[in-house]
This record gives C-alpha cells, structure tokens and sequence, in this order.
C-alpha cells in the first residue's frame, strides 16, 4: 500500500487534486469507498482485488464535482466505466486524475484517456466463470421459459433503484421513470412496473454497458439484473464492433446516422 | 377515533370553470352527494387534494370562504400532469376531492384588529379565502387592507373580485404590476409588492399581517415589517411544500418535525423561524 | 405473560395446522446467502440459518404496493370501491426488533388519522419471533434499548431452547388465540431462564448521548462527510422496518382504475420537489441529514421515541457500504 499512499500524497500535497477516491478496509473486513481531502486520511488507501464497488459512480455527482479537481482509484471495471463516460462526453478536461494498480502491483497514473484505452486493450479481465455459467444457462432455455423465469425473477423487484444507482452508466440527471407526463414507466413496484423498469434499463444501456456487475452485487432481492444486458452488449459488438468501455472516442452504432444505413426512415 | 380509508375522495362536479389569467383557472365545485355536503365544513388557510380520476392528486388551498355554503372554489396554475388533467376539465366533469386538511388562520384571535394581507400571483387564492371570510364577518375586523401584485396585468387573478373590493368602502384595496408590466389603461401601482409596501407603509399597531407569495416576495416583505415595527406575533405567513397524503403519513412535506399538511399550512412568522429552511 | 413450550420437531405440524384452518404461514426462505419471508410448500424450505431477515416483515402491514381504491367510468360519475382486507396471515421467524418496529409502525399510521389499510391487516395478522442466538456485526439493538430478549411488539415469541424445546412466550390476546387453537401442540410452562440461548450483542454507543446531540449539529459539516459515499438509492429505507413514506400513483384503463399506495424513499432526489422545480433538499447530504435527523430527533419530538431499532438491515443492503453505527458514532463524537 505504501507505493500507493505515496502517490496519493503528492497529488494531493501537489495540488493535482483536491479530493481522492479510493477504497479503505474495515476492521471486519468490510471494503467502502473513503473520499480523501486530508493527509491524515491517506493511511486508510487500500486496494486488492476484493475491492468491487465501482468507484466511477461518484464522478457524477454534484458534491463530488464541487471539489473541482478530483482523484479515483480505478479497477479495471471503473477504467472501463470512466472510458465509456469520457467517450459520451461527459467530462470536462481537468476535472480527474486517474490512478490504478496494475496486476504486478505498481501504481500507474494515467496521464490522459488513451493511455486508459491502452491500459484497458492489454488487461481485459477474465470472464468469471460463474456468470459465464448463469449465461450459457439462461441462453438454453426456451424463449417461453426465459420470459418466465424473468417474469419470476423481476417479480420480487422492490424498485429501490440500488441498481440505477450504483450503475456508472446510469447518470441522467432526470431518469426516465421520473417522468410523469406522460408515465413512461409505472412507478409502483408491481410485476408490470418491473418489467417495464428493467427492460427500458436494459436498452438504454443496450452498447454502453461495461459488465461491471455492480447492479447484480447491489441488489437487495439479489435478481440477477447483470444478465439483462449481456446478450444486446454481444449483438452490438457483432453487429456494430463495439464494445462498451474500449475506446475514447465513439461514434455510437445507437445513436449515430450515416447516409449508407440500411433502415431508409430517416430519408 | 375509528380506523378509516382516508384515501377516498368526495366526488365533486365541476359546476363553473373561470379562465383568471394565462394557465390559472378556478373551479366552483358542488358535491355529488348531498350527504357529504351536509357534513363538510372547513376553515380558513385548509387545503384539499383535488384529482382527475386516473391522473393523480394535486394539492390546492380551498379559495373560497367558509361563510359561504354549498360549494367550494379552488384556483389552479397548470404546471404539471394532474393539473394538466383538471385544465382539460369542462362544465359539469366529476373530480375528486379530499379535504379539508391542515391547520386553519386564526382569525377568532384577530378580531378587533386591522388586517393587511400582502400577497403576489398565484398566492392570492389561499387569501382570497380569508379575505372573503373577514369580509363576511366585517363588524369583527378593523381596516381590512389588500397588497395585491403581480408580473403583468393579465396575470392578475380574480379580476372581477378586484374591482369589486376596489369599489367597496370597506376594503382598501392597493394592486401593481411589476415594471414593464402595466398597460396603457392600467390604474393601479407600478412596482414590486415590496415597493408599493413601502409607499404604502401600514401601521403595526393592532394590525395583523398576513403574508403569502413567492419566496423572493416574502423575503423582501419581512424586513420592511419588521421596520414599520411589526413584531413575529403579528406575521402569518403560509408554506408550500410538496405533498401526496395531506394527512401528515407520506413524508413529502415534513419539514424538520413539521408536516406542513398537518401542523400548517398556516404558520406565524415565529414558529417559521424554528424550522430548519427545508421548504 | 402466559408461558407454553413446543417440540421442535412439532413446528412443521403447527404450520400445517395453520394452514389447513385457511391462513397462509410466512416463515423465511434462502434465495442465495439471504431470508426472504415467503409461502412455502413444504417445511424443508424453511430456513433457520439466518441472522436477520433482508426485508422486514413491514411488508405485512404495509406492502410495496397496494390499492387504495379503484373505481370505474359510470356515464355520468365514478363508482368507487374500497379494498376488502380479509387474507389472515402468520409472520414466523422475525427478530425481536423488528417487533419493536411493527408497534412504531402501529403508532405512526394508527394514532392519528387511523389508517383502515394497515389497521386491518394488523387485526388479521399474527406475528411469532424467533430471538436471536446469533448476531453479526451490522446488529446493534442493544445500543437502541432493545435486545433479543425482547418480546414488545410479537404477539408470540418462540425462544429455541437447545433442549428440542421452543420455549414460547404469548405476549398478546392474538398470540394465545393462536396457542390455543392448538392445545395438543402447545404445552404449559413456567417462565424460563432464556437469556442464556440468546445471543449478546455489544453495545457500541450510548444512545442518550447521541439523542441529546443530534439536533445541535444540524448545520454542520459531518452530513456531507458521511453522505459522500451515499450513491441516493432507496434500499436502506426500503429495508428498514420503520420506515413509512410512501407515494400515490394512479392508474387507469379506458373502463376505471385504481389508486395505489406505494413505497417512497427521503433519500430519492425527487422525494421533495416542487412543481415550480425548486428542490428544498437539492442535494444528497441534505437528505441523507434529514433521514439521520428523522430517526434520531423528529420522532422523538412526535411520537416520544427514536425510530431505529437496529436490526442492521440498512448496513447490509448498503451498496457503498454505509454503517449508520459509525455515523452515529461519528455524531457523538463531533
């Protein structure tokens, strides 16, 4: 941890930072994000590979923004999240300084978002088994018994939003169930109002969704809300060749129009 | 006290539809059921839920006095889905309405005194109550005095009642526009309420001020009371906060400890200045 | 209080009984590492390996979603019709503290203003606790006034002796219509010693302390340093079994609709904004204050008592890992 207290330390004693975003450990073991402003709070860094919560949801958020200049500690899942965030635009240049560490364990600090796209092309993550298992799974099924178990599954939806929350990719300042005129998404947590929820979540993330899992680990009826987006994140990447959290710049296959596309209604 | 779904609205038919100002309309409203007109009854500064079947519920002050019975009048700015819905509303379509609820002005305690209502746009329909209330007990009260303004002309409400106090002797009756916002037949001040306030200062002696407009209004309001030598006793004012249940369970509205359903609307400047700024 | 035991190796037959005399029986089930309370087939789908449930039974009394009402489109006006509550109901298998949060609830929704909805499903729903042997971190009952021995709030409290006894106490007029509905199953008793089987759960701050500061540090700093990790999400209310705001939506067809009550949460942006935009708690220190403030000094002022009763659910379910033990130790320290 020392090598990374230490770069800590000069970027906040540098003034490169006003505030640093890493993880600590508890005493039970328990991992949380801790907000660094001062030296004093530097010991409680940590990092291992059982830091999981993706730390790239606070650089939305106003409080955070506030400080003006701001430092993370990235996993390879937030350098993703951070990459896709950069591509759609939404970061203004100085505003984060971004540091890993990488498998060998030095701390490496990224100078700009190309040096992440490269970091990110030569340190994919390796699938997890379990939830490559979970999809071959659900992939076997019938579309009949796919429809059922989802209808089951999303039945116990509480609609507390855990999953929007803690999605990186989730920062709509007003989110479309917030909407009421009209409704688009019923807001009660019924089994249609569920439905509704997920599947409309599921395509707004359809191409952008960097498969972090957070959504899965957060949520409290512990549905497997992660599995929603795996196989429209694969058909994007077959049909378009792009995968969500690889590149800076991006010309989204959802939301871009060339002359050439084969749908003619916008002609 | 039995347990009751208090979620239930009175059914009211909308007898009478008045175009105010741009995007504000006023109901008159009768009950469906004559037996829930004989039991209702309300004070003044109450509120009530009024809905549009299917749309949802939007909370409004009761505008019309609880002198006069038989019906009940509500005055509405359409700003969102409900009150998009209840705008489509025609002559003789049923809303719901729940009601009445909060805590009342109380006008028993200011008998004997001057009355001043301050007020701006929108905010003049919780008064209109009160004033209409004071007015049908006018043998009760001191000078009555209305400070009434708002951005243009157009945007005064209630017209046809304003040149109606205007008119009365027993009524002093001051409207303005803001600058810019008068028309070349307009009579009236030209300035913000503050302003005209100002120009129109009123004594503090035995005089109640009743306060209702816009944050910024009554930012600016209160400290000119409080030079003319008002003290908090004599300043009520009413807050707004967003609210589903009325009944003081959903949370919407609390403020501090206060559910602004429950334990207001209504609040005297003094017991304001306890709450945290939560509204 | 009337005592009474019962054979551990009876209860599958008790929830049978229960059962057949037309209730349904809730009793917590696994779905990965948590209980949920849930119908279940047969008792082999029971689970007694859990420390706290990951919902609370509040969701008897007071569900996600329920209706108000519902009416149809008559040609000249509305027929409104209101819900029927009769489904009678067992809750087995909830902590003692969550019993304390049932009476919370009760006094909230049920002193003033009565709420026919949830007096109606209370007057149709018994609840059995299940003290606690074991705890874990995220426990702090002890540290709020309560503790497993508690029986305030359960109609009957069922203590698992280690003897292939459940020693059971009736605490309400409910709890023994239920004993007695049964007599082969139940048998006499006299008060026992069970404090030994439960677990001991440390206490971690001095709640009179904590009471006494909370409103004196309204307006400083400590709210945005704690709230910086909260991402705004609703689960730690929704968890909580206490926790009571809620929404009203309607919904309709082109033949009526209905009105629906449903869950709401203070730490939501929207939860308190107005229809001109203004947004009294903009930002999520403010709400995450407000939450704190509500639990620890407005229902003291409303209702007499704090409105925790640390059952830790809010700590678990915590996508960032907040502890509302540290925040209110950081409260008492400030």
């Amino acid at each position: 941890m020392q090598e990374l207290h230490n770069k800590i330390k000069s970027m906040l004693e540098g003034n490169s930072v006003a505030l640093f975003i890493a993880y600590q450990k508890n005493s039970d073991g328990k991992i949380t994000p801790t907000f660094i402003t001062k030296p004093e709070q530097i010991k409680k860094a940590y990092y291992g590979d059982d830091c999981r919560q993706n730390l790239a949801v606070y650089v939305h958020k106003h409080e955070v923004k506030h400080f003006g200049k701001v430092g993370i500690l990235a996993n390879i899942y937030t350098l993703k999240a951070l990459l896709q965030i950069y591509a759609e635009n939404q970061f203004k240049d100085d505003y984060l300084k971004i540091v890993t560490v990488n498998p060998k364990g030095a701390v490496v600090e990224f100078a700009n978002f190309q040096e992440v796209e490269n970091y990110i092309s030569e340190n994919k993550p390796a699938p997890n088994p379990e939830y490559v298992a979970q999809v071959e799974k659900l992939s076997n099924l019938g579309r009949e018994e796919r429809w059922n178990y989802w209808l089951n599954e999303l039945s116990t939806c509480i609609k507390c939003y855990a999953c929007r929350a803690a999605c990186p990719m989730c920062y709509c300042t007003k989110c479309t169930v917030e909407s009421n005129q009209p409704q688009w998404i019923s807001a009660p947590s019924h089994s249609l109002g569920n439905i509704e929820w997920h599947v409309m979540r599921a395509m707004h993330l359809a191409g952008r969704c960097i498969e972090c899992n957070e959504c899965a680990r957060v949520c409290p009826m512990d549905i497997p809300l992660n599995l929603l987006t795996v196989k429209i994140n694969e058909a994007i990447d077959t049909e378009f060749g792009q995968e969500a959290g690889t590149k800076g710049k991006l010309d989204f296959a959802l939301s871009t129009f060339k002359v050439d596309d084969k749908e003619n209604f916008i002609r | 006290m039995e347990a009751k779904n208090m979620y239930i609205p009175y059914q009211m038919r909308i007898e009478k539809v008045t175009y105010e100002a741009p995007q504000i309309k006023t109901f008159k409203l009768k009950f469906v059921n004559p037996e829930d007109e004989a039991k209702f009854s309300f004070k003044a500064g109450q509120f009530g839920e009024y809905s549009v079947f299917g749309e949802g519920e939007s909370t409004f002050c009761i505008a019309s006095s609880p002198t006069r019975k038989g019906y009940i009048e509500c005055t509405f700015r359409e700003v969102g889905r409900v009150t998009a819905a209840l705008a489509n509303c025609e002559e003789g379509s049923i809303v719901g309405f729940r009601g009445p609820y909060g805590n009342t002005f109380p006008m028993e305690s200011w008998f004997g005194k001057n009355l001043i209502f301050i007020t701006g746009g929108i905010a003049l329909p919780p008064l209109r109550c009160v004033i209409w209330n004071a007015l049908d007990w006018r043998d009760k009260f001191k000078d009555i005095t209305v400070l009434y303004g708002a951005r243009t002309v157009d945007d005064l409400v209630y017209k046809h009642e304003l040149a109606e106090w205007d008119s009365r002797k027993d009524i002093k009756l001051i409207q303005t526009v803001d600058p810019g916002g008068n028309t070349p037949e307009w009579k009236g001040e030209v300035g913000f309420v503050p302003t005209i306030l100002e120009k129109n200062p009123p004594s503090s002696k035995d005089t109640i001020a009743i306060v209702c407009g816009p944050p910024i209004m009554i930012k600016l309001t209160l400290p000119i009371l409080m030079k003319l030598g008002f003290n908090h006793e004599q300043i009520f004012t009413t807050l707004e906060n967003r609210m589903k249940c009325g009944i003081g369970k959903c949370g919407h509205c609390m403020v501090g400890n206060n559910y602004v359903c429950k334990d207001g609307p209504v609040y005297r400047y003094d017991e304001l200045l306890k709450l945290p700024l939560e509204y | 209080m009337n005592y009474k035991t019962l054979k551990t190796d009876k209860l599958p037959e008790l929830f049978d009984k229960i059962k057949k005399a037309g209730k349904t029986v809730l009793a917590p089930r696994k779905k990965g590492n948590k209980a949920f309370f849930s119908t279940f087939d047969s008792f082999d789908q029971i689970t007694f390996d859990y420390v706290q449930s990951a919902l609370s039974p509040k969701s008897v009394l007071f569900p996600r979603v329920e209706e108000l009402l519902t009416y149809k489109n008559l040609d000249d006006s509305y027929s409104i019709k209101e819900p029927e509550l009769k489904d009678e109901v067992v809750v087995f298998g909830m902590r003692p503290c969550d019993g304390i949060a049932l009476d919370y609830l009760s006094d909230f929704f049920l002193k003033e203003n009565p709420d026919k909805l949830l007096q109606d499903r209370k007057n149709n729903t018994t609840f059995i606790s299940l003290a606690c042997k074991k705890f874990d971190n995220d426990c702090f009952c002890t540290s709020v006034g309560s503790s497993p021995a508690e029986t305030k709030g359960s109609d009957l409290c069922f203590t698992d002796m280690g003897n292939g006894s459940y020693y059971v106490e009736i605490v309400t007029d409910k709890g023994k219509k239920l004993v007695d509905a049964f007599p082969d199953l139940f048998a006499d008793s006299k008060e026992m010693n069970k404090v030994e089987q439960l677990a001991k759960v440390p206490v971690r701050f001095d709640l009179k302390n904590i009471t006494t500061k909370i409103p004196t540090v309204f307006e400083t700093n400590i709210w945005l340093d704690q709230s910086l990790a909260c991402i705004g999400c609703g689960a730690c209310a929704y968890v909580c079994p206490t926790c009571s705001c809620f929404d009203i939506q309607d919904e309709c067809n082109p033949k009526g609709g209905t009105r629906l009550r449903c869950w709401d949460a203070c730490a939501f942006g929207q939860f308190t904004i107005h229809a001109s935009g203004h947004n009294p708690r903009e930002v999520q220190s403010n709400r995450w204050r407000n939450r704190v403030q509500h639990k620890f000094n407005y229902s003291v002022e409303n209702l007499n008592t704090i409105s925790c009763v640390g059952c830790g659910r809010c700590i678990r379910v915590c996508p960032a890992g907040m502890s509302i033990i540290e925040h209110l130790i950081s409260v008492e320290e400030a």
